[in-house]
């Protein structure tokens, strides 16, 4: 279904590789503000898809994608790119963190490979109020290589938060963590989801983590649709 | 600093070992090259300076790039001789100033060369002392500025002329020689000689001798071999002196003729266009037992080989060229496989191409940048820091 009020509707979206044998079909799909959804599904289902088409990383062979008032579907490489610096932040499995920088410029990248952000004093402080509020503001000046698996992740979400994101993505963030760790993770997600008012949208394989948000879509292996 | 130079910086520092092998091989491909050519094109200038310099220059017959070579670079090449009685003639001729130069003898281990010549050739190379006189006297010596400073050698001190036959006897000892001044820096090989009167050097030759006086009535008998009208014959055993002294310096003599007083080169001034035209002509004659030259000719036939020498090494540096070019090429190509990843990240957050394309672009510029400069300092410290063109000759 969708609303008028959604951040990210999908509407009759088709999407298919070029290489052929692989079809995703969306006929209506809508994502409220603030809403924390989960996306599961087999391996090959189409989860990296559909989160590359709401981020404007693929565009539909048809059908419209619309984030935050912004056709993506109809937009330019290089608009959906700005787009996406501004107004999504992702958080990687492995979190993809650049070995050659600290956790500071990590977590200020967004801000380096930008144009259209600037990089101030307010920036800087924002940088170290999350890596504050995340625990690792002693942890700065480190290089990646020199922090532990969970201090990684927090950098990894303090980068997705750096500029402030309307929509959080998140690809198999608890995929190599262990249960524990898998949930506190989610905790730090949802938690800096609600206080940054966010969307949040996480594809993961955990079932045992759904009834932690507030939907869940399915998706089909190797077939067209979602099932919420 | 924007933010591609930024992340292209983190990334050179943080692989430091990786960009240090990269300037290194970029260096070393560009060094070679750019030193070998400044090197040339100093010996280019400096050879061709000295030689257009030097209007003519007469020698014995024989390779004429090493009697060029001896007579304006002082180097080490065996070059037979002409006379005094050929200085004698051009004088006599009035078609310009002879220069005589004798340049067999050496100081330091053969390391400094002495020039035996005029006063004149201090005028015609414009040589100035800094301290002292020039040498006006037997046995003075005044030395170059750069030999000095290396023997740390000024007026007042004494230097020897290297022994000419080490286990021979016969010959004469080494002569000390009084330093009376230092010139001052002339960036010639004049340099790195040691200068003395011509006539002292023929007492280094052993053509010139001073020795105890035999006619006085007080000399040791047993030393006197022979004495009759037409002189004194000697036992060998007389003293001979190998320094020049207030006390002893009325008792050199030479018994030689002047067509028996060596010489390796004679500079010739001549005094006009005519006059240089009529001396080529005068020694192109095929009975003349010495040869003319004009050093500019010998130098620039001298440096075409040269030139021509450096075109294959251009083609060797060439070739490591293409190789390290190849090799970046093949680093390049590596290292955006195994940073395809970082890329894609970068992707997904939002890089633009143009700022991937910049960030890997200004890396290479960088790494570039280092071996140029790198390069531009070494090539520099290897044009600085070779000697003079006469040490390398």
């Amino acid at each position: 279904m969708i609303d008028s009020e959604d951040i990210i509707s999908l509407e009759d979206v088709a999407f298919g590789y070029p290489t052929g044998g692989f079809e995703l079909h969306i006929p209506a799909l809508g994502i409220r503000p603030q809403e924390r959804v989960a996306v599961i599904g087999p391996s090959g289902s189409g989860k990296t898809t559909l989160i590359s088409l709401i981020a404007g990383l693929l565009t539909p062979r048809s059908g419209h994608v619309r984030v935050a008032d912004l056709a993506l579907s109809a937009a330019s490489d290089t608009h959906r790119r700005s787009f996406r610096i501004a107004n999504i932040g992702f958080v990687f499995q492995e979190f993809e963190l650049l070995d050659y920088l600290s956790v500071r410029e990590n977590i200020l990248l967004p801000y380096r490979v930008s144009n259209a952000l600037c990089l101030t004093r307010d920036v800087r402080d924002r940088a170290a109020e999350l890596a504050e509020s995340l625990h690792i503001a002693d942890k700065l000046g480190r290089y990646p290589r020199k922090l532990s698996q969970g201090e990684r992740q927090r950098v990894a979400i303090c980068r997705a938060l750096i500029t402030q994101p309307a929509l959080i993505i998140a690809d198999e963030p608890t995929g190599s963590l262990d249960v524990e760790t898998a949930a506190d993770m989610l905790d730090l997600l949802f938690t800096v989801a609600e206080q940054h008012d966010a969307t949040l949208l996480v594809v993961t394989h955990d079932r045992a983590l759904l009834d932690r948000f507030d939907r869940t879509l399915g998706m089909r292996a190797l077939t067209a649709g979602i099932h919420a | 600093m924007s933010g591609a130079l930024y992340l292209a910086w983190r990334y050179v520092l943080y692989h430091r070992v990786k960009t240090l092998i990269l300037v290194v091989s970029l260096t070393v491909s560009m060094v070679l090259p750019l030193a070998t050519h400044l090197l040339i094109e100093r010996y280019d200038q400096q050879l061709r300076a000295r030689a257009t310099k030097t209007p003519l220059l007469i020698g014995a017959p024989g390779k004429r790039f090493d009697l060029v070579l001896k007579a304006l670079y002082f180097t080490d090449a065996q070059v037979d001789s002409v006379h005094m009685s050929d200085v004698e003639e051009l004088r006599a001729g009035s078609w310009g100033t002879p220069i005589p130069l004798e340049l067999s003898y050496t100081v330091q281990r053969g390391e400094f060369p002495i020039v035996g010549t005029t006063l004149d050739y201090f005028g015609f190379r414009k040589l100035r002392v800094a301290e002292g006189t020039l040498p006006l006297r037997l046995g003075d010596t005044v030395l170059g500025a750069d030999l000095a400073r290396e023997l740390d050698l000024g007026p007042g001190d004494h230097i020897f002329s290297d022994q000419r036959q080490l286990y021979d006897i016969t010959q004469t000892y080494p002569l000390k020689m009084k330093i009376v001044g230092v010139l001052k820096k002339a960036g010639t090989p004049d340099d790195l000689a040691a200068f003395v009167d011509l006539k002292t050097t023929w007492i280094i030759a052993g053509i010139s001798h001073g020795h105890q006086d035999v006619v006085r009535p007080d000399i040791d008998p047993a030393m006197i071999m022979q004495r009759d009208e037409e002189g004194v014959v000697t036992n060998p055993g007389i003293v001979e002196y190998n320094e020049v002294t207030d006390e002893n310096i009325d008792s050199f003599h030479t018994h030689a003729q002047p067509e028996e007083l060596p010489l390796s080169a004679i500079i010739v001034l001549p005094d006009s266009p005519k006059a240089a035209t009529i001396l080529k002509a005068e020694y192109q004659r095929l009975d003349r037992a010495q040869r003319m030259l004009v050093p500019a000719d010998v130098v620039d036939e001298l440096m075409a080989r040269v030139i021509r020498v450096r075109r294959l090494f251009d083609a060797c540096f060439a070739t490591i060229a293409f190789a390290t070019l190849l090799f970046l090429v093949l680093v390049v190509l590596l290292s955006a496989r195994l940073r395809a990843r970082e890329m894609e990240i970068m992707s997904h957050i939002g890089c633009s191409r143009w700022t991937a394309f910049n960030l890997h672009a200004t890396e290479l510029g960088i790494v570039l940048a280092f071996s140029v400069a790198l390069s531009g300092v070494i090539a520099g410290l290897v044009v600085a820091c070779v000697p003079q063109l006469a040490h390398i000759l």
